[in-house]
């Protein structure tokens, strides 16, 4: 197990030295600092001295892999890629272009995020394996075809629906929750409240359809015959042995996407104000902040490796016959 | 016994009558079981005997009212005991299901839930119907794993069903079944996937169980030996009806239905050796060609092994020696049968010979040439000499390629022949010569029955001419009476063109009727080699003897006069 | 006839993915195993009813594919034509009308006035605020306010007239066709196709070519006279750009599948097939940019493509041009990011198949790698891919709203849902409320993606053995 683990962790870093590279090239290869001081600061009627000035101040006046300037070591540490991309293997973000410290940001932004990613995650699956559970008894039936249709029908709808409608709905016309903001505390609440709702909600459709059709895979399965040859009446066959079966991909399946909820969602918190990671990555987009943005992919990339290993560590828990070697 | 418990007793324990049962997918109506009617007393067991598609395990789901959803009874009635199981509500049903009734399955490996300890899975049923406390269960449990003589209960308990074989799987169902001590107990080919010597362990279990127990089974299989040794009463069916009831004396003595004849008739044995299961005419052997020492197909110490990796950095730290030394000759026109259990390695051998799997170490020489070693070119010429024929014919052809296609792939890639009329022309005379029709070539596979699908398989291999076939278990996905087919074709096949075949099968009395040399391999190695007559009716290892001695016992009884049958 | 043609390089791909259908459709109607599962979707009233809405709108889409620089009329120099220098296509001719038709700033569905009051000054020199006749919707009308209803009911009377004549004509045809095919009698045809006993769902199809029609004829009536859904906020027709957004949303939906398949392809099996350390190469590339979040991924390459367009301005010679090559290179990036799904699905598939007993035949006749791969491993793992290729296609539809709302999709210059969203998006917040930009491009979209969805699963059940089996 532990040398699993290790060997999953080596595995890890040249997983990351590629992302690292690959970000590097699309941010500095691709176009050249001078390229990004230029949009940054408009496209017509920039000196050289105020782009020498906007890259000094961001650290991206050195060149990009070896200083011929430098002595000894400093040949490569005064690069543009040990600065911006090596550091990032010990998590030293740097500043943004806008002169913020962005690993105080992070640790700052990363808790409203989960504030709504987490109760979102959990309310989600609950009512979502639920409403499969309910659909798996009825299968066969005009409820299971009218339930799918009602699941397909959701799932059609743009995600941005849900938000703006849900926004209309309960924030303009029944005012029972503010439509944005955000507060920390316990009258944090009611800022929560519209965004984790109008979340599950809108994954209600397609979670519900892919968790029933797990179900009814397992439904088929020999062993459920078994149980029922036990005389076990058919609500406990579906708790005691599908169920249990079934939670192994749904389990794993969440776990994959664990670390990931620091990193928040996107839309959510821009429509929502919520002043978590995903509108700082959504902002520095707007505000083409690169250094932010090449933060966040590192972070990413991190996190999802991270799941992954998860993933694997979940399944010896929940499913006794997987062993790691 | 006063006369009113003999009235009781004489009451049969299970009676169905007229019972029919129709598969309904879209508009397609599909009668499975066909007014089939049969009793079964107290303590006796009966089997319901048939070819695959009969119906008859779709007649046992029928009785415990667990069929498929797009089954459906449409009449007749099941009695168990004094009540009619096919009107009682589903709850009360319930109450009889584990507890009068219980079942057993054919695939021990997928009938236990693989993420609940198997303890539970037994301690379930006792609490759903003895009101038991959890401690109690648990208590019976280890009784019932002990009943069903596994040697470790209280580890056992605690195990998970991934954990034991497959002979253990089937006994902790057996527990399951047994822990209310019903009064009747259907076993739905419960050996058919366990190998021989397993299958005997597990029906000496059954037996001994039925004795303790005093419970009647209805025992479903396509096997008439293992028939033979369980039952008192044998029905056989035949596309949803049943054809025959008898005894067990008077069916194994003499069968009153045609059908029945046919059966015996198809079953291999040491006594037909030599004459044709099902066509009439002797086989003649046509081909006398000359041989030579050379044409002996020579393997020596072959091995193959597969390494296991572990750790850190994945280095190797053992093998699986799925092929630990193997010798033997194929003398040419002769057949070596090649008998083991599953994961004896037999497969394995016959995949080295012919490097679809590159072999470890060991030497195969044939036309005195080391085909472990030779190169690309010169492998490819000997892959005209050397052919295959695989066990399962539903995944032996690729399903988008025309049977033609398929046939003639062989020759187009070893140049067998270069003109594509005289190929098209070869394939239509293959086609011919494993009795199929002419227009089959412009068919795909999956028109075509199991039995025919391994003809064209057959065809395919021959479409290269080759001196070698290794037929890898070619019979055993397939009924006895298609098996017959095959056999004789192969024994045809064999007198006119003089192939040898490797022929690997776990079916001793195919090897009985069918092979001139018999090899028999146990993890890896073969532990003993000859003549067919003299290991088997002289075996030297133990294994052998155990083998030979767990293969169920039967003698097809002799029809007087032979009728004339196509 | 409408000028001089232009092909941007997303119409050519669209042509060659039209190409490519139709090649299939031919092909696969030779082949009874390719047929049957087609013929499967065909027989369920889903999957006609799903074909025929999916089949207006890629109309739609391929009529505004067609691009052409219109003709300066009565403009000839010299016998030479000359050109305006606007790229229009053939389905901008077509609804010419409303293209043209802008008003001055946002009026409702159907309105004959202005949405907001405006101060007027009156002949006499006074001022008044009131909401003022728009320049195009309702001008017909002398007096909007008694004349509408009455007016709106005699257009969509005349839109249903047409669309009964039109469905009555194209059902007479199929009857008709139906009846000599099968050689059955004309009456017992119709009986058949009324009492719906007919393998293909004829009733189901000709009640949806009924629903269809009403909605394009009685729309297309209205649409001659009034802003149906409304204009915004600079006066530009909501349909129009409703209808314009089709090619947008089924350009990204169908394109970015089709860049990555050959990646996708070509990948998955060689890490299956070959194994060792090309798929230890393979699967590296793959976990590599899996684990770099997608949208994050896609922002990245979008912001390093704005800056690369603002620098190379010049290279790009129209407007529309500059927004087609961002368009091709969304669904670039998008497919970047979703190939490597498809390709972990064909590795493990590959490396079932290659065990499997025909390709261990295959071998043992010495039939090379190539040949194997074409043609016993690719042909049965078609299904996965076009099981993929339906199923990410209303993903990728619905993905394109969302990355345009955040400014990292589609060039804010073309239309697309996700760009009506972006700019409705505080119209919500006014009062009162200015709903239609929004309602239509939800709508337009909804459709889209639920018929797609239906089609999918129609698709996969045909499709996926496994399902097939139960």
């Amino acid at each position: 197990m532990i040398a699993y683990i290790v060997r999953r962790i080596l595995y890890a870093i040249p997983i990351l030295i590629g992302v690292n590279i690959l970000t590097f090239l699309l941010f500095f290869v691709v176009n050249s600092p001078d390229d990004m001081a230029r949009m940054f600061l408009g496209q017509k009627h920039v000196t050289e001295e105020q782009i020498e000035d906007w890259k000094t101040e961001r650290g991206y006046h050195h060149p990009l892999f070896y200083n011929t300037e430098e002595q000894g070591a400093e040949k490569f540490t005064k690069t543009i890629f040990y600065t911006k991309s090596v550091r990032l293997f010990v998590f030293d973000f740097g500043r943004s272009d806008s002169g913020r410290d962005i690993s105080f940001d992070i640790s700052q932004r990363m808790w409203p995020s989960l504030a709504i990613a987490v109760p979102q995650l959990l309310i989600g699956l609950l009512v979502t394996i639920s409403l499969a559970l309910l659909i798996a008894f009825f299968r066969g039936t005009y409820i299971d075809y009218w339930a799918v249709v009602i699941c397909v029908a959701l799932m059609s709808i743009s995600g941005l629906f849900y938000i703006i409608g849900g926004q209309f709905i309960m924030g303009k016309i029944l005012r029972v929750v503010p439509i944005s903001g955000f507060e920390d505390g316990i009258f944090g609440i009611k800022f929560l409240v519209l965004p984790v709702l109008i979340g599950i909600v809108g994954g209600i459709g397609s979670s519900t359809r892919w968790y029933r059709t797990i179900f009814l895979e397992e439904i088929n399965k020999d062993y459920v015959r078994t149980a029922r040859a036990k005389g076990i009446s058919e609500q406990m066959v579906l708790f005691k042995h599908v169920l249990r079966n079934a939670m192994i991909p749904i389990l794993t399946g969440v776990v994959v996407i664990l670390p990931l909820l620091f990193m928040g969602s996107l839309i959510t918190e821009s429509f929502f104000g919520i002043p978590g990671l995903g509108s700082y990555t959504i902002d520095a987009i707007n505000r083409q902040d690169f250094s932010i943005v090449r933060s966040m992919v590192f972070l990413g990339a991190v996190l999802y490796i991270i799941g992954l290993l998860l993933t694997d560590i979940s399944y010896t828990v929940v499913d006794p016959r997987v062993r790691l070697n | 016994m006063s006369e009113f418990e003999k009235k009781i007793s004489s009451f049969p324990l299970l009676r169905v009558e007229n019972l029919t049962t129709v598969f309904e997918t879209g508009a397609r109506k599909v009668t499975a079981v066909d007014g089939v009617s049969f009793e079964v007393n107290e303590g006796e067991t009966f089997a319901l005997v048939g070819e695959s598609g009969s119906g008859k395990s779709v007649t046992a789901l029928s009785v415990i009212r667990l069929l498929p959803e797009a089954a459906r009874i449409t009449s007749g009635s099941v009695h168990f005991g004094k009540q009619d199981l096919l009107s009682l509500p589903e709850r009360e049903m319930r109450d009889i299901r584990g507890s009068g009734i219980s079942m057993i399955f054919q695939e021990p490996m997928t009938s236990l839930n693989p993420v609940v300890k198997v303890g539970k899975q037994i301690s379930e049923v006792l609490i759903r119907h003895k009101g038991m406390s959890k401690a109690q269960a648990r208590q019976r449990a280890l009784d019932l794993l002990d009943a069903v003589n596994i040697k470790d209960p209280a580890h056992t308990i605690d195990t998970f069903a991934h954990e034991l074989s497959g002979g253990m799987k089937q006994r902790v169902m057996i527990a399951i079944a047994l822990a209310c001590e019903p009064k009747l107990l259907i076993a739905d080919e419960p050996t058919t996937a366990l190998d021989v010597t397993i299958q005997a362990t597990v029906l000496d279990l059954i037996n001994e169980l039925q004795q303790k127990f005093k419970m009647a089974i209805l025992f479903i299989t396509h096997d008439l030996g293992v028939v033979k040794q369980v039952s008192d009463h044998v029905a056989v069916m035949k596309q949803g009806k049943i054809v025959e009831q008898s005894s067990n004396e008077i069916f194994f003595s003499n069968p009153q239905h045609d059908y029945s004849w046919d059966l015996f008739s198809a079953l291999p044995a040491m006594e037909k050796r030599g004459k044709p299961l099902l066509a009439t005419n002797e086989i003649e052997k046509i081909i006398d060609q000359h041989v030579t020492e050379k044409d002996t197909l020579r393997v020596a110490d072959l091995k193959v092994h597969f390494p296991i990796k572990k750790g850190i950095f994945k280095r190797t730290v053992g093998y699986v020696k799925a092929v630990d030394g193997v010798s033997l000759e194929i003398p040419p026109g002769k057949t070596v049968a090649l008998v083991g259990e599953s994961g004896s390695g037999k497969t394995t051998v016959g995949k080295g010979i012919l490097r679809l799997v590159q072999p470890t170490s060991g030497e195969v020489t044939y036309l005195g040439l080391p085909i472990h070693q030779i190169d690309k070119q010169q492998l490819l010429e000997q892959r005209t000499n050397l052919q295959i024929v695989f066990q399962d014919p539903y995944s032996s052809m690729n399903p988008r390629m025309l049977v033609g296609d398929i046939i003639e792939e062989g020759m187009k890639a070893l140049n067998v022949l270069k003109d594509s009329e005289a190929r098209k022309e070869r394939v239509l005379e293959l086609l011919e010569q494993v009795s199929l029709s002419k227009d089959a070539h412009l068919r795909y596979p999956h028109e075509f029955s199991g039995g025919q699908r391994q003809r064209i398989c057959i065809a395919r291999a021959l479409a290269v001419n080759p001196k070698i076939i290794i037929c890898d278990e070619p019979t055993s996905a397939l009924d006895v009476s298609v098996q017959a087919q095959i056999l004789d074709l192969l024994n045809d096949l064999q007198a006119r063109l003089g192939i040898s075949y490797l022929f690997i099968t776990h079916n001793m009395s195919v090897v009985a009727y069918f092979a001139d040399r018999v090899a028999v391999m146990y993890q890896g190695k073969i532990v003993e080699e000859g003549e067919v007559e003299q290991v088997l009716t002289n075996p030297q290892h133990e294994y052998t003897k155990k083998l030979l001695a767990a293969v169920p016992k039967l003698v097809p009884p002799e029809r007087e006069h032979m009728d004339v049958r196509i | 006839m409408f000028g001089k043609p232009v092909f941007l390089i997303t119409d050519l791909l669209i042509f060659a993915l039209v190409f490519v259908i139709i090649a299939f459709f031919i092909y696969a109607m030779r082949k009874p195993h390719l047929r049957a599962p087609w013929r499967q979707v065909v027989r369920s009233k889903a999957g006609v009813i799903s074909i025929m809405v999916l089949l207006v709108y890629i109309s739609i889409a391929i009529l505004d594919s067609m691009h052409f620089h219109p003709k300066i009329e009565n403009s000839s120099v010299e016998g030479e034509e000359q050109y305006n220098g606007e790229i229009q296509s053939v389905f901008d001719q077509i609804v010419a009308e409303i293209r043209n038709s802008t008003e001055k700033t946002y009026s409702a569905p159907f309105a004959a006035y202005l949405f907001a009051k405006e101060t007027v000054q009156l002949e006499d020199g006074s001022k008044l605020r009131e909401h003022p006749r728009l320049k195009w919707g309702g001008v017909h009308l002398d007096n909007p306010e008694n004349e509408k209803s009455a007016d709106i009911l005699s257009l969509a009377v005349t839109g249903i007239v047409k669309a009964f004549i039109a469905w009555l004509v194209l059902v007479a045809l199929l009857c008709l066709m139906l009846s000599l095919r099968t050689k059955n009698s004309l009456s017992t045809v119709v009986k058949n196709i009324v009492h719906g006993e007919s393998d293909i769902p004829w009733r189901t199809i000709a009640t949806t070519l009924a629903i269809l029609l009403l909605v394009l004829l009685v729309g297309a009536e209205w649409a001659t006279k009034y802003h149906v859904l409304g204009t915004d906020k600079v006066g530009e027709d909501v349909l129009y750009q409703a209808l314009k957004s089709i090619r947008t949303g089924v350009v990204i939906g169908t394109l970015t599948t089709l860049l990555m398949l050959p990646f996708a392809i070509t990948l998955g099996i060689m890490a299956g097939y070959f194994r060792g350390w090309i798929d230890d190469v393979i699967q590296y590339l793959y976990t590599t940019l899996n684990s770099i979040p997608g949208v994050l991924l896609i922002a990245a390459a979008v912001l390093m493509l704005n800056v690369y367009m603002g620098k190379h301005a010049e290279e790009f010679a129209s407007l529309t041009q500059r927004a087609d090559l961002r368009l091709l290179f969304l669904c670039l990036i998008l497919g970047l990011t979703s190939w490597t799904g498809l390709c972990r699905l064909l590795r493990a598939e590959t490396l079932k198949l290659r065990e499997v007993d025909f390709v261990q035949a295959a071998s043992a006749f010495g039939v090379g790698s190539t040949q194997t791969i074409f043609r016993h491993i690719l042909p049965n793992m078609m299904h996965i891919v076009l099981i993929t290729i339906v199923l990410d296609f209303s993903g990728l539809v619905l993905a394109e709203a969302v990355l345009s709302y955040i400014n990292i999709g589609v060039d804010p210059t073309m239309n697309s849902w996700g760009n009506m969203i972006n700019s409705a998006r505080l119209e919500m917040a006014r009062e009162p409320v200015v709903w239609w930009s929004l309602a239509a491009s939800l709508f337009f979209m909804f459709t889209l993606v639920l018929f797609a969805n239906l089609f999918a699963d129609v698709v996969r059940d045909a499709l996926d053995p496994r399902i097939a089996k139960q």
